[in-house]
């Protein structure tokens, strides 16, 4: 009998208004890292981070730091719904 | 006052508008004589109490930017500094130098090329809110004046 302890996933959401592409969905370890989803999402999204703006991630309007778990935003659910934001630098 | 195509295409993404606005304590009307003119009522997630009421005005939807300028109260008067949040790029009480406003792109027209382009595909109306409510919740410095 294997002792190790099950794997917990968390799934996610993010949605980005400006593309054809409908929301980005995928499952995750909790212990994966919120950069991991960024990257993906931007993937299915065909966009990528440019000199003058980058995409970043957000949960319940606050930016997400790229470094954080999505156990540590996790509120019970298991399931983390974000938004895809460009940040635009220049101005 | 805006083409029909215009005026259509606003109705049908303006439900996803009302929706994020409402999980954001915010909500979202349409300007009594001009269809085409929608008044914001949106705050910083951290100053629940500061509210602020951005005018969009569509011109041509999503062929082209909106003008987006902040009002001291719904339908109330343009131009005055205190009705802007401050936020980079925000510049009180004349524009957003920002490639997702009517008055950005006419400030800079290398951005109707490339990557700062104005996007056409998908919900804009709701990714300019989308924006305006990232620089409120994340770059939000207090109010001017």
């Amino acid at each position: 009998m294997s002792t190790a302890e099950p794997i917990t996933t968390v799934k996610t959401k993010v949605s980005f208004p400006i593309s054809k592409e409908g929301p980005y969905h995928g499952t995750y370890p909790q212990d994966t890292i919120v950069e991991v989803v960024r990257v993906a999402a931007m993937a299915h999204f065909k966009v990528t981070d440019d000199a003058e703006f980058a995409y970043v991630l957000t949960h319940h309007g606050e930016r997400e730091d790229p470094n954080r778990t999505l156990e540590s935003i996790d509120d019970g659910t298991r399931a983390l719904d974000f938004r895809l934001v460009k940040v635009i630098t220049q101005g | 006052m805006a083409d029909a195509e215009t005026l259509l295409n606003l109705a049908a993404d303006e439900a996803a508008v009302v929706e994020f606005l409402a999980g954001h304590d915010g909500r979202l009307q349409a300007d009594t004589e001009d269809p085409s003119i929608y008044w914001l009522d949106m705050r910083p997630r951290s100053a629940p109490r500061e509210r602020y009421y951005p005018r969009l005005a569509w011109q041509s939807y999503p062929h082209a930017p909106a003008s987006v300028l902040f009002a001291e109260e719904i339908a109330g008067r343009l131009g005055i500094a205190c009705a802007w949040p401050q936020i980079p790029g925000y510049r009180a009480p004349n524009d957003i130098c920002k490639p997702f406003t009517a008055e950005g792109y006419a400030l800079h027209s290398e951005w109707a090329v490339g990557p700062d382009a104005w996007p056409v595909e998908g919900n804009p109306f709701l990714w300019v809110v989308e924006t305006l409510q990232y620089g409120l919740d994340n770059e939000y410095g207090g109010r001017y004046g």
